[in-house]
């Protein structure tokens, strides 16, 4: 018997889509990194506390979850530049136990906040279950479609962003260098906390399409998205635009293949097993520098 | 930071006499505060197997609870077996450390936040795997149907701990102990006076992972009930870091005073704020590691230096 070339290709399209969305989960994580330089472990809390947001928003007044961007967007802008203000602000210098730890406790406080408020059940918008797209036999889930869709356009926008204004010429800048592009002029502190926030919005857009799946604040759901995307940041090179990219796609396609030869639900130690591998072989990144 | 060690040999009888009031309280102590003493007991010898992988090889495992939750599994068959409580805590620890050994030579080759999120991401993927084999009891859990009294479960439990320190003591000043204190002051240093800095890694990884195992066992022979979402979920690593952080890293007393710290005030929030438990947990965290980075132990031992200062000044 021969593998059903149309399940591969279904397999292999849907994998990139999904990849997209990893990307985007990334890019949160990515951007943190590569400026602030520790880990905002948190992020995937917070992008919970966006899709429970969307959540209600198409529950209560029946929005759509692709407008609830609008709502969440500068509520987890708010709520991620107090965070970066009053907290991670003051750990910046320090060593990353202590780095690590706040942004575990941060966490933790918000999953337990968002489990007393909303309790443990799964829960998701029920919302184009079923529909699918049909190409000369391959099928496309509508829900994978338009969250691809919402991915890809937020990741260029935020390349343009990145590459054409001030802002990210100012933030590629202190990437690069902190010392030096303070004594160029740029105002370090105020950036932080201005990409402190713009990190809080990107996960909204992230949290918003997550809602589509189930989720929930509990359990090992949201830590699975925070390690999956450390995997991309890590697979990608940290620190690179592109590799993240690629890596988010990358691992999507794989985890999907996986399906055929791994029981499904194991997507998350595929993950695992690329980054050992990868670490092993290729400890710098696919597109990471050497140091 | 080995004054208590100093102090053992100045005031033995005080260390022997507080060691027999604490083995014989179960002679005249409720079952609900014995619990209590256990379960602090049973943190500390996890608080110390998890400050050794921090503070000697500089790990922060963020996925520990996974080995606390190996234990216990083991531990579990093992009484499911008919095997005896001492035995089974043994098998558990010991089992848990032939686990960790293929992951730690995978792992420990990560550094930093590699290593970090490497094993929250272990941890994530047995929870997955767990539920997933039926074999494991799924969601539903084991049952033991072992039934320890807590007074025998205390004595085990002292003994272990006291073992422990022992332990910890007694290689904090051998020649082991010594060289993974050079390893973890200046990694390149100790590498270029020739020794072999993996394998030392290795040890301390197993012997820190066989004391997560051991804790595991006496939890669950407590509990008797293993369920995956509370020995494998994220709070009980927070729990883990929180009575490392809190009691003060890279002291032994301190992981004592810590898992003190945690379990008690666990105990009083399970009173009346069960529910906001960690939120406030968290909360106490983030002041104590932004606040007070030296947690309990180093505050008081500050507060002693200054002491015996100011007395040696007066002299």
């Amino acid at each position: 018997m021969g593998i059903d070339l149309t399940y591969v290709g279904n397999l292999l399209i849907s994998g990139f889509l999904l990849g997209g969305l990893y990307s985007l989960i990334t890019m949160g994580l990515f951007l943190a990194w590569s400026v602030v330089g520790l880990i905002y472990m948190h992020l995937g809390h917070l992008m919970i506390l966006a899709a429970y947001i969307a959540f209600f928003m198409f529950k209560l007044y029946g929005i759509s979850p692709l407008f609830s961007f609008f709502i969440a967007c500068p509520i987890l802008f708010g709520i991620s530049a107090f965070l970066q203000h009053a907290l991670i602000k003051r750990v910046v210098s320090q060593s990353f136990v202590t780095q690590m730890v706040l942004c575990f406790g941060i966490a933790i406080i918000l999953e337990d906040l968002m489990v007393l408020l909303w309790g443990r059940e799964t829960k998701n918008i029920p919302l184009f279950i079923g529909e699918s797209f049909k190409f000369s036999g391959l099928f496309v889930s509508k829900t994978l479609l338009i969250v691809a869709a919402v991915a890809f356009t937020t990741i260029f926008l935020l390349w343009l962003l990145m590459s054409k204004t001030m802002f990210g010429k100012s933030v590629r800048a202190v990437a690069d260098n902190r010392e030096v592009a303070r004594l160029m002029g740029i105002d370090t502190e105020r950036l932080y906390l201005k990409l402190g926030g713009l990190v809080g919005a990107v996960v909204a857009v992230a949290g918003c399409l997550i809602a589509f799946y189930p989720f929930s604040a509990s359990g090992s759901g949201t830590w699975a998205y925070v390690f999956t995307s450390f995997v991309v940041m890590a697979l990608g090179g940290l620190g690179s635009f592109k590799g993240v990219i690629i890596a988010g796609i990358a691992l999507g396609i794989v985890q999907n293949m996986s399906i055929l030869i791994v029981p499904s639900g194991f997507g998350t130690a595929m993950g695992f097993v690329l980054l050992i591998v990868m670490l092993l072989i290729k400890p710098e990144g696919l597109f990471g520098e050497k140091h | 930071m080995n004054f208590a060690l100093l102090a053992f040999k100045k005031r033995g009888w005080i260390w022997i006499l507080i060691a027999l009031f604490l083995f014989s309280l179960p002679l005249f102590m409720n079952e609900m505060y014995l619990k209590i003493l256990f379960n602090i007991a049973v943190w500390a010898i996890i608080a110390l197997g998890f400050d050794m992988l921090l503070t000697k090889c500089g790990l922060l495992s963020l996925g520990h609870t996974f080995f606390y939750a190996s234990g216990a599994y083991f531990s579990a068959y093992a009484q499911l077996f008919n095997i005896h409580l001492i035995p089974s805590i043994l098998i558990a620890g010991l089992g848990t450390a032939l686990i960790a050994l293929p992951l730690g030579l995978i792992t420990l080759k990560l550094r930093g936040f590699y290593f970090a999120m490497a094993t929250l991401g272990l941890a994530e993927i047995a929870h997955l795997a767990i539920r997933a084999f039926v074999l494991f009891g799924g969601d539903v859990g084991l049952w033991l149907s072992s039934d320890y009294s807590i007074e025998t479960l205390y004595i085990v439990a002292m003994v272990a701990l006291c073992v422990t320190l022992f332990i910890c003591y007694i290689s904090e000043n051998s020649k082991f102990g010594l060289k993974i204190k050079t390893i973890s002051m200046d990694e390149e240093a100790a590498k270029s006076i020739g020794l072999n800095i993996a394998r030392y890694k290795l040890y301390t990884f197993l012997f820190s992972t066989f004391l997560a195992g051991l804790g595991g066992g006496l939890a669950v022979s407590e509990h008797t009930v293993l369920l995956p979402s509370t020995f494998l979920s994220s709070t009980s690593s927070f729990k883990m870091i929180m009575a490392t952080l809190i009691g003060g890293m890279g002291a032994i007393p301190g992981q004592v005073i810590g898992a003190a710290f945690v379990i008690s005030t666990e105990a009083i929030f399970a009173m009346f704020i069960a529910d906001v438990k960690f939120i406030i947990f968290g909360l106490i965290l983030i002041a104590v590691i932004l606040f007070f980075p030296g947690g309990i132990y180093g505050g008081i031992y500050k507060f002693w230096l200054l002491y015996s200062l100011r007395k040696s000044k007066k002299a």
